[in-house]
């Protein structure tokens, strides 16, 4: 329930800081360069997952198939439990799944590890709508379309990115899609901390 | 409203769904359809971002037009695309002609409804949700639809063993 509440206050309080355009607000476009390189993180790992299992490990369609219907589930369980969450800590959460998802398909030896894995990759849909709700909060009302059309552009910019880097990565060694995504996501958790460590202390003063 | 949820909401929640439904059904198989068709890692992630390409061209003026025009014109046009794109798709035969389609599905999606992997709440719908003034916080609406696409999405198939080749993943695609 105290969750549940928190994106009201948030909100409320993000209100009282001086929002100017989105090119010209810093904040804004740190958040733009944070959430590319971090949705880069979050999509290796998952692009060529299938190819991996079944070339790798040698897994049936049929069970990727579940394996697929298993992400669907933890997606939307992931979204319905955790979508209410603070802004910050879902943001977070959603980078830790994804963490999560990488080292089981790198490590995972059984068929139910991969489930496992699965299981968590609705961590990158809760890290996307996080990004664009945070995004809201940076801009006016009337900003609004043309900062989701920048964060939506960014995370495209990524999406072009991200794929084609699992293909090298994939190419060059299967397992190294997982570990430079597992390198990648340490940095970019990073980041988004120092993200939030400074937008509150942008916040404080308004409060005083 | 039951549940306090906006009746343009739900219905935009329903459409998520049934979205979800039908992209949960292909989109998770793709790679390994275009494996079939003899493509490499590098190319099959070459036509994976392909979406990003499109979510790069069609962001920002969907985001502008649809402050300008509105969101439903953009949603109608974008879901007329989704009819191309599908039955492109359902036809190919080959890696050239899927790629088209598949173009044309990721333009439906970063139009109007929400959708995968990739996903996420796209520019139209989360403005649609924003003017559709609830007394929900407008956070909550954008993560709202998100999580209907979610849930229709869980139909992933169990795909048929017996499948093998390209006209296999084709003939399933138009099913």
């Amino acid at each position: 329930m105290s969750l549940a509440r928190r994106p009201l206050e948030l909100e409320y309080q993000e209100a009282s800081i001086h929002l100017v355009s989105p090119i010209a607000n810093p904040r804004f476009l740190g958040l733009l360069a944070v959430v590319f390189f971090t949705i880069i993180a979050l999509s290796v790992p998952q692009q060529l997952t299938s190819l991996y299992l079944q070339n790798v490990h040698h897994i049936s369609i049929q069970q990727i198939g579940t394996m697929g219907t298993i992400a669907s589930i933890g997606t939307a369980i992931i979204m319905f439990a955790l979508g209410n969450l603070r802004v910050s800590t879902g943001m977070l959460i959603g980078q830790l799944l994804l963490a999560s998802f990488a080292l089981l398909m790198w490590q995972g030896q059984s068929v139910m590890a991969y489930f496992a894995g699965y299981f968590f990759v609705g961590g990158y849909q809760l890290y996307r709508s996080m990004a664009l709700a945070f995004s809201r909060s940076l801009v006016k009302v009337g900003d609004t379309g043309l900062a989701y059309g920048l964060v939506e552009t960014g995370n495209a910019l990524a999406v072009v990115v991200a794929p084609l880097a699992a293909g090298f990565l994939y190419n060059y060694r299967p397992e190294a899609v997982y570990i430079a995504s597992l390198g990648a996501l340490v940095i970019t958790i990073g980041l988004n901390r120092l993200l939030f460590h400074e937008k509150h202390n942008e916040i404080l003063p308004a409060q005083t | 409203m039951p549940l306090g949820i906006h009746r343009d909401l739900a219905i935009v929640a329903i459409s998520a769904f049934i979205w979800g439904l039908g992209e949960g059904l292909f989109i998770f198989f793709l790679p390994l359809a275009l494996q079939m068709w003899n493509s490499d890692a590098v190319q099959i992630g070459a036509v994976l971002s392909m979406i990003g390409v499109t979510m790069a061209v069609v962001q920002v003026p969907a985001g502008y037009f649809s402050d300008r025009f509105g969101t439903r014109p953009l949603i109608f046009a974008s879901l007329l695309l989704g009819i191309a794109s599908a039955i492109v798709m359902a036809a190919a035969r080959s890696l050239p002609f899927l790629s088209p389609g598949y173009w044309l599905m990721v333009v439906l999606r970063l139009l109007a409804l929400p959708s995968t992997a990739m996903s996420q709440v796209y520019v139209v719908v989360g403005l649609y949700n924003a003017r559709l003034r609830s007394a929900l916080p407008h956070s909550r609406w954008v993560r709202l639809s998100d999580r209907y696409w979610a849930v229709g999405s869980q139909t992933q198939p169990d795909y048929p063993s017996s499948f093998g080749t390209p006209l296999d993943f084709s003939l399933y695609l138009r099913s």
